[in-house]
């Protein structure tokens, strides 16, 4: 997997902000909000190789108390992959 | 030489008179140049590497100069900014020797935009008028309306045009201002004067009208993408945003959804002045 690398991660007046760099600006790139979940899957996106990796990496962060809760975790980071993949954010 | 004041910035103009378009006149002064535009020669744009972007021309950008290329039957084939020069310097590549001053004011202007933004000045690309002795503009891609909507405020309200094209705001400055410009595209109407800015309309072509608030940081997203700017050079996009959210916090903006009639006007007034009202109660 590997971040679009024409968007940028930045602290924009204290919010954590997905922006578009270079041309990607000029030809209307959208500005993203992240709340910090979402912050966080991005930076570890960086350096995931795939999404089991990932998955793992959010476990150990998130500390899920049931496997239940393990079960939401990683159905809601699949989902918020497959969003960025539709943005075109995320290439597999 | 002929020095210009542009929203603090003084630029000497190192060319003959005839090349000085009468729309700089009202921003003459006295002092000593900051920045300098003169006239070169072609060979001064042929350089190669640096970072390539396309937009209505064609920039590219090296540590140390910007150049800016028009299209080929243009009388200004280009121009050259070195802003790091000790005294930075933009240099304007003609054609020819025939005076084309026009021409020359609007090539030079983006290069005078990237030098106003390294002091926290961004330009505005808006229609605006005054109302109630406040700056009222109304910014949307070419071709939305914005001057079709700046003539209704002048038609229903009897408003006064500021500029046909753009303004220029100091980023953190209070209350907010809107500077005048000698650009204005191809309206005409430009005023040297600065006053204060009454808030920001984002206009979107509709079948009714409508103002709705824009706040946090659609408001300011909004706001920095309609600045005419360094936004495309990595993080500039970002540092002009946390430039300019002070001023995005202090000044009222909305989305208008709006037709081409009288009654657009109409919203957008009574929502401009129920906003003054709200910022004036909390004052």
């Amino acid at each position: 997997m590997k971040l679009n690398d024409t968007y940028q991660l930045e602290q924009i007046a204290g919010r954590q902000v997905l922006l578009p760099q270079g041309q990607a600006v000029i030809d209307g790139g959208m500005v993203y909000q992240l709340n910090d979940t979402a912050a966080w899957v991005l930076g570890a996106l960086r350096d995931a190789p795939d999404e089991a990796t990932l998955l793992r990496r959010a476990a150990e962060e998130f500390l899920p108390a049931s496997p239940a809760e393990q079960a939401t975790l990683e159905t809601e980071i699949r989902a918020f992959c497959d969003t960025l993949r539709k943005l075109r954010l995320l290439e597999d | 030489m002929r020095v210009i004041d542009v929203t603090g910035l003084r630029i000497g103009l190192d060319v003959p008179d005839a090349w000085i378009d009468p729309g700089f006149h009202p921003y003459f002064t006295a002092g000593a140049p900051e920045a300098c535009v003169r006239l070169g020669a072609a060979e001064l744009l042929q350089r190669s590497g640096g970072e390539t972007y396309e937009m209505e021309e064609r920039v590219t950008v090296w540590p140390d100069a910007v150049r800016m290329l028009y299209r080929e039957d243009e009388r200004i084939i280009g121009t050259l900014l070195r802003p790091d020069a000790p005294l930075p310097e933009i240099i304007a590549v003609a054609k020819d020797d025939a005076p084309a001053p026009f021409e020359l004011m609007d090539a030079i202007k983006g290069s005078v935009y990237c030098l106003l933004q390294r002091r926290g000045v961004y330009v505005l690309h808006s229609a605006s008028v005054i109302l109630d002795g406040r700056v009222y503009a109304f910014s949307a891609p070419s071709g939305t309306g914005k001057t079709t909507h700046a003539a209704l405020w002048r038609k229903v309200f009897g408003a006064e045009d500021f500029n046909g094209d753009q303004l220029a705001v100091i980023a953190g400055e209070r209350p907010v201002t809107a500077h005048g410009l000698p650009w204005c595209g191809s309206s005409g109407i430009a005023r040297a004067e600065a006053l204060p800015l009454g808030g920001v309309f984002f206009l979107e072509r509709g079948k009714e009208n409508r103002a709705e608030p824009v706040d946090g940081l659609q408001k300011l997203a909004l706001l920095a993408q309609r600045m005419v700017a360094d936004h495309f050079t990595p993080g500039a996009l970002g540092r002009t945003m946390n430039e300019l959210a002070p001023t995005a916090q202090a000044l009222p903006c909305a989305r208008l959804t709006c037709t081409m009639e009288d009654a657009a006007a109409r919203v957008a007034v009574a929502y401009a002045r129920r906003a003054m009202r709200q910022e004036e109660g909390c004052a």
